[in-house]
């Protein structure tokens, strides 16, 4: 859209004027590293719903306790990442450990969008 | 000073890889437009012996026998892929030169090194473009863009170097350069290679060492660019950005052979639109335009191919103009009988400069035109490719000559329809795909 001009008298908001909130810059600061990805079920436990919209970083290093896509068993999935020493392992929604083998992280979690 | 030469490796077998962890071990390949020709190949593939370009159907037993996964091109996906793993360059190298889809030039003076050494700086480079998107690129370092292409080969060849080469100083670089075969020295094509080889010059070290005098006869300055260059002088500057293309190609093989001119008119018309944006994105006018049509050469069928120019007086950017143009050319080469599968359209001539002869000439025709073209390329530019277009292109139909791509994956990146689905259940529930 083109911006409007004015004609009369000059804004007294333009010294002040800030660029909008744009939910991008919370939700993807990294735009070359994020990727969007479909929940395919429900997950109660994690307060999600089938067909949300994951926001996953690559360039988010996983913490403990943070929404991660992992590799597992050759398919994406949604898991909590966690640490004990230096091992890192995966849980799932009903708090057990993940049995897969070699599980690797594919991205964080950053952010959950849902269209009501 | 040094050039870097950043290349994906398999970028488009690693881009279907990124969205598909479960094919990772297994071969994958991808094939050109329409199906027709395998363009890219992951290791196993090439270990295979499968060639690059080999026609789809003389390896189909062979890839299956292996479980490959075949896939059609999906350029939606490799070129928003592309777009990341440049961004992504740019993030630690302010200096980057885009040189196609999967290649890339890195600039690096001193100063972004910060004490580490050149091979530790491409070391992480090659770390965060993988982290970031998940695509595997190699690294060549040298003090000039042909020595930094060289470098990456070698990066790319012997594994044990993690993916980055650095060219030695100096002659340094000879032991490496006699490993490489003249043929696949940047610059030097096809027909030079072998004319090179019959005068006894096959690796990139005896290119190194070749006469001036000689090789500017033979290779034009050109080729003598690409033996400086071997020597470490400069002769490929980096580029902040491209120079304006000296000819506009529009091309596409077909999904079916075409019969009949009325439905060449209408590919050809659809291929004069988009070389007409091109050209106006660029800011030029053509003075020629050029449209050649052909039969398949691997079938037992009559063959037949030819083309036809048109000048066009004073250069013109104006599609309906061009489209004219191009009819005409049509006309003077349609032979009915054949069973075509390619046609094209080239702009040749082509003048940047902005103030437009025509316009001196043209008179309110003009004018009126090429104002008609700036509100075109508006409309197409905010809603959507092809929203106007000439109706000599028939862009609403299906046509029998659109592209096929029977293998094609989901554009993961770019259709809301196509993100890739996430499944929560524990191991082995996976669901199989093919």
């Amino acid at each position: 859209m083109q911006e409007l001009k004015i004609t009369g008298f000059p804004s007294p908001a333009a010294p002040w004027s800030e660029k909008p909130l744009d939910i991008l810059d919370l939700l993807a600061p990294n735009p070359v590293s994020t990727f969007f990805m479909r929940l395919e079920e429900d997950v109660p436990q994690w307060a999600l719903l089938e067909g949300d919209i994951l926001i996953v970083d690559r360039s988010l290093e996983p913490r403990t306790g943070s929404l991660a896509v992992v590799v597992e068993d050759g398919s994406l999935a949604l898991r909590v990442s966690a640490c004990s020493g230096a091992r890192r392992f995966f849980v799932l929604p009903d708090g057990k450990e993940s049995s897969g083998i070699d599980i690797e992280t594919w991205g964080s979690v950053r952010g959950v969008a849902r269209l009501l | 000073m040094k050039f870097v030469l950043c290349d994906c490796n398999n970028f488009y077998a690693s881009c279907e890889r990124v969205f598909r962890p479960d094919l990772r071990e297994r071969p994958v390949v991808v094939l050109s437009n329409n199906d027709g020709c395998i363009i890219a190949r992951s290791a196993e593939v090439k270990a295979l012996g499968v060639k690059m370009g080999s026609p789809y159907f003389r390896e189909r037993a062979r890839l299956e026998d292996a479980g490959a996964k075949v896939f059609s091109s999906n350029y939606s996906l490799y070129g928003d892929m592309s777009r990341r793993v440049m961004g992504t360059l740019q993030t630690l190298i302010p200096d980057v030169e885009v040189y196609s889809i999967d290649e890339a030039f890195l600039l690096l003076d001193s100063a972004p090194l910060r004490g580490g050494t050149i091979g530790e700086l491409c070391r992480s480079i090659r770390r965060r473009v993988l982290q970031w998107t998940g695509i595997p690129v190699s690294l060549g370092v040298g003090p000039t863009k042909t020595l930094a292409k060289a470098a990456n080969r070698i990066a790319k060849k012997d594994l044990s170097r993690g993916g980055v080469f650095e060219m030695p100083e100096g002659d340094g670089t000879d032991p490496f350069l006699a490993g490489i075969e003249v043929g696949d020295v940047w610059g030097v094509g096809f027909r030079y290679a072998s004319m090179l080889k019959r005068s006894g010059i096959r690796t990139a070290l005896d290119l190194k060492g070749a006469d001036d005098e000689w090789i500017r006869r033979r290779m034009t300055l050109c080729g003598l660019r690409t033996v400086w260059e071997l020597r470490g002088t400069v002769c490929h500057p980096f580029k902040a950005c491209p120079d304006p293309a000296k000819s506009i190609r529009s091309s596409r093989s077909f999904g079916e052979p075409v019969v009949s001119l009325h439905h060449l008119r209408e590919s050809v018309a659809s291929f004069v639109e988009r070389a007409c944006e091109t050209l106006r994105s660029q800011r030029s006018t053509a003075g020629c335009i050029s449209v050649f049509i052909a039969t398949s050469f691997h079938r037992d069928e009559p063959r037949y191919a030819n083309a036809a120019s048109r000048r066009l007086a004073g250069g013109s950017d104006l599609t309906p103009a061009l489209v004219t143009a191009a009819m005409e050319c049509l006309e003077d080469i349609y032979v009915p009988g054949f069973q075509y599968v390619k046609a094209g359209v080239l702009l040749r001539e082509l003048n940047s400069d902005r103030i437009r002869q025509a316009g001196l000439f043209g008179g309110a025709e003009t004018d009126r035109g090429v104002r008609l073209m700036e509100a075109v390329d508006r409309i197409n530019n905010e809603l959507g490719r092809g929203i106007i277009s000439v109706a000599a292109s028939a862009r609403w139909k299906t046509h029998v000559w659109d592209m096929k791509h029977n293998f094609r994956s989901s554009c993961y990146t770019t259709r809301w329809e196509d993100l890739a689905g996430v499944h929560v259940a524990d191991g082995g529930a996976s669901p199989c795909r093919n």
